[in-house]
């Protein structure tokens, strides 16, 4: 999986999570809603199987790709009103803007790569 | 229709409902002192607003509506005032059961809501435009 398919799938991702977090603020005062949430993206790269390539015996696998049995989180609500209701505003805005940040963090990373190949282009010309 | 546009449409079912609950608000507020014309009438009665969830067929996205407009069931407060068009036989007055202090925190209650709805807007507004701007060469 190269760094664009993969840049292609955690912002997907990053899409359907925010997509999540803005039902959930949008009932935040709808009795009996239940806060929901997506697996995390390791969850996602760890179903794709994604591994660092090893073209050298010496080259050991990064911890977070090997470790195994790594539990999607359930969501965990600060507080649950009388009306069961499990949305907390200012944690979902806490998510929302974590989302915010891993986009901007992947679009930087796609937008250098991009840059890189377009200097590779201009100099063989 | 992508998941952005979705999440809009689902922020945006929320600034309605937010803003249909201010309504409600307002109205109670406003009608806080109404109470009734005839002796003996019911004053006026304060409104109350419940939200439910709603699938929308095409997106399967999860929107927000209101399922409906109550009543509030409380005792109205009794005063003497002999005077009063609307005093009974014995010179009461039913007064509206609005509580303006409870009308008051369910209003800033309903602006946070709102402002948070426009706070997710405003993040996927910016999200779209850092992936439009990928395109453009730098």
């Amino acid at each position: 999986m190269d760094i664009f398919s993969l840049a292609s799938v955690h912002s997907s991702w990053g899409v359907a999570r925010q997509s999540v977090i803005a039902t959930n603020i949008a009932h935040a005062d709808t009795p009996g809603y239940k806060a929901k949430d997506i697996a995390p993206f390791s969850a996602e790269v760890k179903a794709a199987n994604l591994r660092v390539k090893t073209t050298h015996a010496n080259h050991i696998q990064p911890s977070g790709a090997a470790a195994a049995g790594h539990s999607s989180e359930t969501e965990t609500p600060w507080e649950v009103s009388h009306s069961g209701n499990s949305v907390t505003l200012e944690q979902e805005l806490i998510k929302s803007g974590a989302v915010q940040r891993e986009m901007s963090l992947n679009h930087a990373i796609v937008k250098s790569f991009h840059r890189m190949m377009l200097a590779g282009l201009r100099t063989q010309g | 229709m992508d998941s952005l546009s979705t999440s809009l449409q689902i922020s945006a079912s929320g600034l309605r409902v937010q803003a249909e609950r201010m309504r409600v608000v307002s109205e109670n507020l406003a009608n806080s002192q109404s109470t009734g014309s005839t002796p003996g009438a019911d004053p006026y009665q304060r409104k109350t607003i419940s939200f439910e969830s709603e699938l929308a067929k095409v997106s399967n996205a999860e929107l927000v509506k209101v399922s409906k407009y109550g009543r509030d069931r409380t005792p109205f407060p009794i005063e003497h005032r002999p005077g009063h068009p609307a005093a009974n036989a014995a010179g009461y007055v039913k007064l509206p059961n609005v509580r303006p202090i409870v009308e008051l925190a369910d209003l800033r209650e309903a602006n946070r809501s709102y402002e948070a709805n426009l706070q997710v807007i405003r993040q996927i507004r910016q999200i779209q435009s850092m992936t439009i701007d990928l395109l453009r060469s730098s």
